[in-house]
């Protein structure tokens, strides 16, 4: 009798050191909480320097329809105040039910938070057990956050949808990788390191004909020092960047053969190695990369490339290639900030040097040396090789 | 006077401890303890010459007249070579030397022993100053013929079925296996009923210290009656406490005698058309006879989709309770919407749906058992689609949570043992309550509890969960893989058998 009552108390032991402990509140049904999908987060622009927090989450359909997505009405709230805490409780007062951050994917981030500095709100993400460390964040470009989630409202697919299809999209073609929030709050802890943080903005001109219902773009970076926006990666800037951190696995360049006829070459195989020497008291970076790409359309009327043809091509894809390279290492020169993540590379293959580096490393970096070196292939997967005549339909 | 307190009527003692001993069984005294019966048949007769007076008694119904008419009375009435006894003893004599054409004829020195045989469907030939008298086991009535399995459907095997005559089952059983070593012992249990109950097992394999358990277990029981067949199963049931059993009824004599032939011994009780296998630990509960009917392959495959079933029926509603309730960040966020959606409107808590319908679940299935097949089906439809759909479509329970519960008796409906079966349904609920209260964490202690429970539970000193948590690894063989036939050659190493391998003769263990 006295094991089965230690046992007993051995299993009911561990309620006291655990979150299970208060079992009794966290009983919540789901039709009573609110399922908050993504996180606007502001900073007031009437100077008070408060955090106003918009949340969206999905309102369902028919009951029993047993499809979530079914309709697609969206419900916002908006909360202020002095912390994000204090924010997200001042909304709690204005809804009827429960908000459920545990299933929120996507941080948005107004243009001004983000140039004010994310360390505290990625703190609290952290900190907070019930929010998901994986959730993608997202700056909201020349934008307020509360805006960018307010103006998706009334488009037929919801925003955590969009952002989902945008990223995926940009992921299969290596044009944006996404940033998550514990990725952020690591890099932070270095303080050499920077954030690169996709960022979102509203399609302009011409370009909304292309997504009328849902008129944004995910079309590169935010990069910021510290935690805060010191500026942003555009298109060819961002793949570059891709190219140096080893993310580009596939992605299309545009050549022409030596008959000056359109050509897509689509990257089959890439290989990045960045490696840095002190040379001189100055870092010496050599990127070297690797790039196999298969040429998969031409406007030609022939489709029989010589290799004089392929290699034509592959020397101008070198140089797409070099052009977006130097555009990153520029932008990195102009503004001072490790972008390229050298400093990181020091500290872990020469963790001394970089003890008596990383003091005085932002008047070190920007007399670094890069050294580029592309070896691109060009691969002709087209299987007919006869020349077509003029018979040829 | 209305009111006076009458002083209770002394009842004879149980028949087990009067009627017999000591008593010659003579007319009268076969008479005075039967003859109030209306079914009580006396035929009052001479033999020979001398015309001796003697009376063939037994109970209408119970014995086949005809049998009697041809093999007893012609004999007694017409025989030459009776025409010489002068006395019963010398009528006895002429009729045990095969002056009555009769097989099983017993000479009885006591009324016990007469009373007994006539109860058995017998008629005994009493003589009124006798010391003696002969039975002749003229059984005569009806019993159900042999037929297919009600309970337990085949494909690939045996289609005949245990019925409720004794004798027909052991015949079953001996047909199958013909083997000398197949050795059946009987003994009565029921001080009124008089139950013949048979223990069957192969002396050369099952383990003979076993045998005597288990027989000793059954000697134990006292009771009155023995009609129903809790008495035994509780009686051979080491922890009464613990719901899962530790026995397999069958009602196919194949899946008996493959029980037997791995060691088990057997129980079969006049009345009851169903068999009892013991010892049974858990993994048994997952291995159908009819596993052995199909490729390999396919029989392991079979084996571990009841794995998964019984897992599956067990959790699933407590993992439901936990996630939608305490735990919701588990859920994916597609099946949360859905789950949202579906909650809304309805104005039960999903815990008190979730047990509400799994209770339901039991109740249809009572019916359906308790009436008759055609309305029990109607019930089951009307009670599972029409009033489940009905109250789906009112907004009284979410689909999602009807859906799950469905799953889980639907999975527990998969299990070859109905007593296995309840077992895991007790514990379903006891999970599922355990989640109402504290979620994952009271499912996993109410698992753990159950687990603990399982891991000491022991059948004749037998670890319930062999032998996964055998104490030796070549004792452990995996339960959930059903071998070809060209491995099996040992028999479970649980059952302590003296004859392990399959395939190796013992012409030394000859009985």
């Amino acid at each position: 009798m006295i094991k089965r009552i230690l046992c007993l108390l051995l299993c009911l032991a561990p309620l006291t050191a655990s979150g299970c402990a208060t079992f009794g509140r966290s009983y919540i049904e789901f039709s009573q909480m609110d399922l908050v999908q993504a996180l606007g987060l502001d900073l007031a622009d009437d100077g008070s320097n408060e955090i106003i927090v918009t949340a969206i989450s999905r309102v369902s359909g028919e009951a029993g329809d047993g499809n979530g997505s079914g309709a697609q009405k969206a419900r916002v709230s908006i909360g202020r105040g002095s912390t994000l805490m204090e924010a997200l409780s001042s909304m709690s007062s204005y809804t009827d039910k429960e908000l459920f951050l545990g299933h929120t994917s996507h941080i948005i981030v107004g243009e001004r938070l983000a140039r004010h500095g994310l360390g505290q709100i990625i703190d609290f993400f952290i900190r907070n057990y019930r929010i998901r460390m994986d959730l993608s964040v997202t700056i909201a470009r020349e934008s307020t956050a509360c805006d960018f989630i307010r103006a998706s409202v009334p488009t037929s697919q919801f925003l955590t949808d969009r952002l989902d299809r945008l990223y995926q999209a940009n992921t299969q073609v290596s044009t944006i990788i996404p940033m998550r929030c514990v990725d952020i709050f690591a890099s932070l802890l270095e303080p050499t390191s920077t954030q690169q943080i996709p960022y979102v903005r509203y399609l302009s001109g011409e370009m909304t004909g292309l997504a009328e219902e849902n008129p944004i773009l995910l079309s590169g970076y935010g990069v910021c020092s510290q935690g805060r926006l010191l500026g942003y990666l555009d298109d060819s800037a961002a793949v570059g960047y891709n190219w140096l951190a080893g993310d580009i696995h596939s992605h299309t360049y545009v050549v022409r053969d030596l008959e000056h006829n359109l050509v897509a070459l689509a990257i089959s195989y890439s290989k990045s190695q960045v490696s840095v020497e002190i040379l001189d008291d100055a870092p010496y970076v050599t990127c070297h990369i690797d790039v196999t790409a298969v040429l998969t359309e031409s406007n030609a009327a022939y489709s029989l490339y010589t290799p004089e043809d392929l290699d034509a091509m592959a020397a101008q894809l070198t140089q797409q290639i070099e052009s977006q390279l130097l555009e990153v290492i520029e932008i990195s020169r102009q503004w001072g900030v490790d972008i390229l993540g050298i400093g990181a590379r020091i500290a872990a293959s020469q963790p001394r040097l970089w003890e008596s580096l990383s003091s005085h490393w932002s008047q070190v970096y920007p007399q670094s040396v890069f050294a580029l070196d592309v070896e691109t292939l060009v691969q002709n997967a087209y299987q007919n090789n006869r020349i077509p005549t003029e018979d040829t339909p | 006077m209305f009111f006076r307190k009458e002083k209770d009527p002394v009842l004879p003692l149980h028949p087990q401890d009067t009627p017999g001993e000591g008593m010659p069984p003579t007319t009268a005294n076969v008479k005075a303890f039967l003859g109030r019966s209306s079914d009580y048949v006396q035929r009052d007769i001479v033999i020979g010459p001398g015309r001796i007076p003697a009376s063939l008694i037994y109970f209408d119904g119970m014995v086949s007249s005809q049998l009697l008419d041809d093999h007893v009375m012609r004999p007694l009435t017409q025989e030459s070579t009776l025409a010489g006894c002068r006395n019963p003893t010398q009528i006895l004599d002429a009729l045990q030397d095969g002056a009555a054409p009769f097989t099983e004829i017993n000479r009885r020195g006591s009324l016990a022993d007469a009373l007994k045989d006539i109860m058995f469907g017998g008629a005994v030939l009493t003589f009124p100053k006798g010391k003696e008298a002969m039975t002749f086991r003229a059984k005569g009535f009806q019993t159900r013929a042999v037929s297919t399995s009600t309970d337990e459907d085949t494909i690939k095997a045996s289609k005949e079925a245990f019925i409720e005559s004794i004798r027909t089952n052991t015949s079953l059983v001996r047909r199958k296996l013909a083997t000398p070593y197949l050795v059946m012992e009987d003994m009565t249990i029921g001080r009124q009923s008089q139950t013949l109950v048979t223990i069957a097992h192969l002396s050369n394999i099952t383990n003979p210290r076993l045998v005597e358990e288990v027989k000793a277990r059954l000697e134990a029981i006292d009771t009155d009656g023995l009609l129903v067949s809790g008495f035994i199963e509780e009686a051979i049931t080491e922890t009464a406490a613990n719901p899962f059993p530790q026995f397999m009824h069958t009602e196919r004599p194949d899946k008996f005698c493959i029980g037997l032939l791995q060691g088990a011994v057997g129980i079969l009780i006049n009345g009851l058309p169903i068999a009892y296998l013991t010892p049974m630990v858990f993994h048994n509960f997952f291995r159908d006879p009819e596993d052995y009917a199909h490729h390999y392959i396919y029989g392991t495959f079979l084996r571990v989709l009841r794995y998964v079933m019984f897992f599956m029926s067990l959790v699933l509603p407590a993992t439901f309770i936990s996630i939608t309730n305490f735990h919701q960040e588990m859920v994916p966020i597609p099946l949360a919407l859905a789950i949202q959606s579906a909650q809304e409107g309805v104005p039960l808590p999903g815990t008190l749906e979730m047990l509400i319908l799994l209770l339901a679940g039991e109740v249809l299935t009572q019916a359906g058992l308790r009436l008759p097949k055609s309305i029990g089906q109607t019930v089951s439809i009307i009670g599972g689609l029409v009033i489940g759909e009905a109250a789906v479509s009112a907004k009284f329970l979410s689909p999602g949570v009807v859906v799950v519960a469905a799953i889980a008796i639907i999975c527990s409906y998969t299990m070859i043992n109905q007593d296995f079966s309840n077992a895991l349904r007790i514990w379903r609920f006891i999970l599922a309550a355990a989640a109402c209260v504290a979620g994952l964490y009271g499912m996993i202690m109410a698992g753990l509890w159950m687990l603990l429970s399982l891991s000491g539970l022991e059948c004749y000193g037998i670890p319930y969960l062999s032998p996964t948590l055998a104490s030796r690894p070549k004792d452990m063989p995996p339960s959930a893989v059903r071998a070809p036939l060209s491995d099996l050659i040992r028999r479970p190493p649980w059952l302590r058998s003296g004859n392990r391998r399959k395939t190796q003769p013992l012409e030394e263990n000859a009985p």
